[in-house]
């Protein structure tokens, strides 16, 4: 793997987490919607697609995915696969310091339980 | 869906599973996608000759596709929960990939890989945890 793939990987997962923090802000700003027929799931996705912000987290996942396109042309997933694990270091950090949410001591030792076994996982 | 005041419930938990089963299709077919354009060398130079010969194949709008419904199950499960709670617990998608892969392609699983899969289960069962300390 060369440095410019490292770095477009690196590029990739903050797009990604940056989209899941848009999305969150999106998401809190819905109310607790009636889904008992098909007709309020539809109403449900249109006030989604109403949502500024969610708009926003699209833009970067576009951005996002276009990288990793030439990432996954370059490398084996194999290879990107256990690079993911930091992914889960930056959203917990920014759902603290950007969402304002309430980490406690069983919170942060989960994350850095998934986070050792997605490696152990990955690595081959 | 039932107000779960920030619970990881088994109806969110399963709405976070069908997410990563569908993200993981979704990869197959990105994947199966790009591989067909035979374009080797991609870069910003030629990268929009590669978008288009992506767009041309099935693959890719299928992929597409999947992502759409993913997308909007995603928003349902973060209305409900934390960030902090169900991006950690989509992880089980390593879990799922590994099943697949040992029931479909005859794959081993070593031991270092179960163990990660321990790990995984482990952290998922305290971030659960530590919803429920919150909402009590």
């Amino acid at each position: 793997m060369t440095l410019k793939i490292f770095m477009l990987i690196l590029l990739a997962e903050i797009c990604s987490a940056g989209m899941h923090i848009l999305y969150k802000k999106g998401a809190n700003s819905l109310e607790n919607e009636p889904t008992k027929s098909i007709k309020d799931y539809i109403i449900f996705a249109f006030k989604i697609l109403k949502i500024p912000v969610i708009w926003c987290g699209l833009v970067m996942v576009c951005c996002g995915m276009a990288m990793w396109l030439i990432v996954l042309a370059h490398t084996d997933l194999s290879v990107a696969f256990p690079l993911d694990s930091i992914q889960y270091i930056i959203i917990l950090a920014a759902s603290f310091f950007f969402l304002g949410e309430k980490l406690n001591r069983e919170r942060i030792m989960g994350t850095l339980f998934v986070v050792l076994g997605i490696v152990l996982v990955a690595t081959k | 869906m039932q107000r779960t005041k920030g619970r990881l419930t088994p109806v969110v938990f399963t709405l976070i599973i069908m997410t990563d089963i569908i993200e993981s299709f979704a990869e197959l077919f990105f994947k199966k996608a790009a591989m067909a354009t035979n374009i080797p060398d991609v870069g910003f130079s030629n990268f929009f000759d590669f978008l288009s010969r992506m767009a041309s194949g099935s693959g890719f709008w299928i992929g597409i596709s999947f992502y759409v419904i993913n997308f909007f199950l995603w928003i349902a499960v973060l209305s409900q929960i934390d960030l902090s709670v169900a991006f950690p617990t989509g992880s089980t998608s390593y879990i799922i990939v590994a099943l697949l892969s040992i029931i479909f392609l005859g794959e081993q699983v070593s031991p270092a890989q179960w163990t990660g899969i321990l790990f995984i289960i482990t952290g998922i069962f305290f971030i659960s945890r530590s919803t429920q300390k919150e909402a009590e």
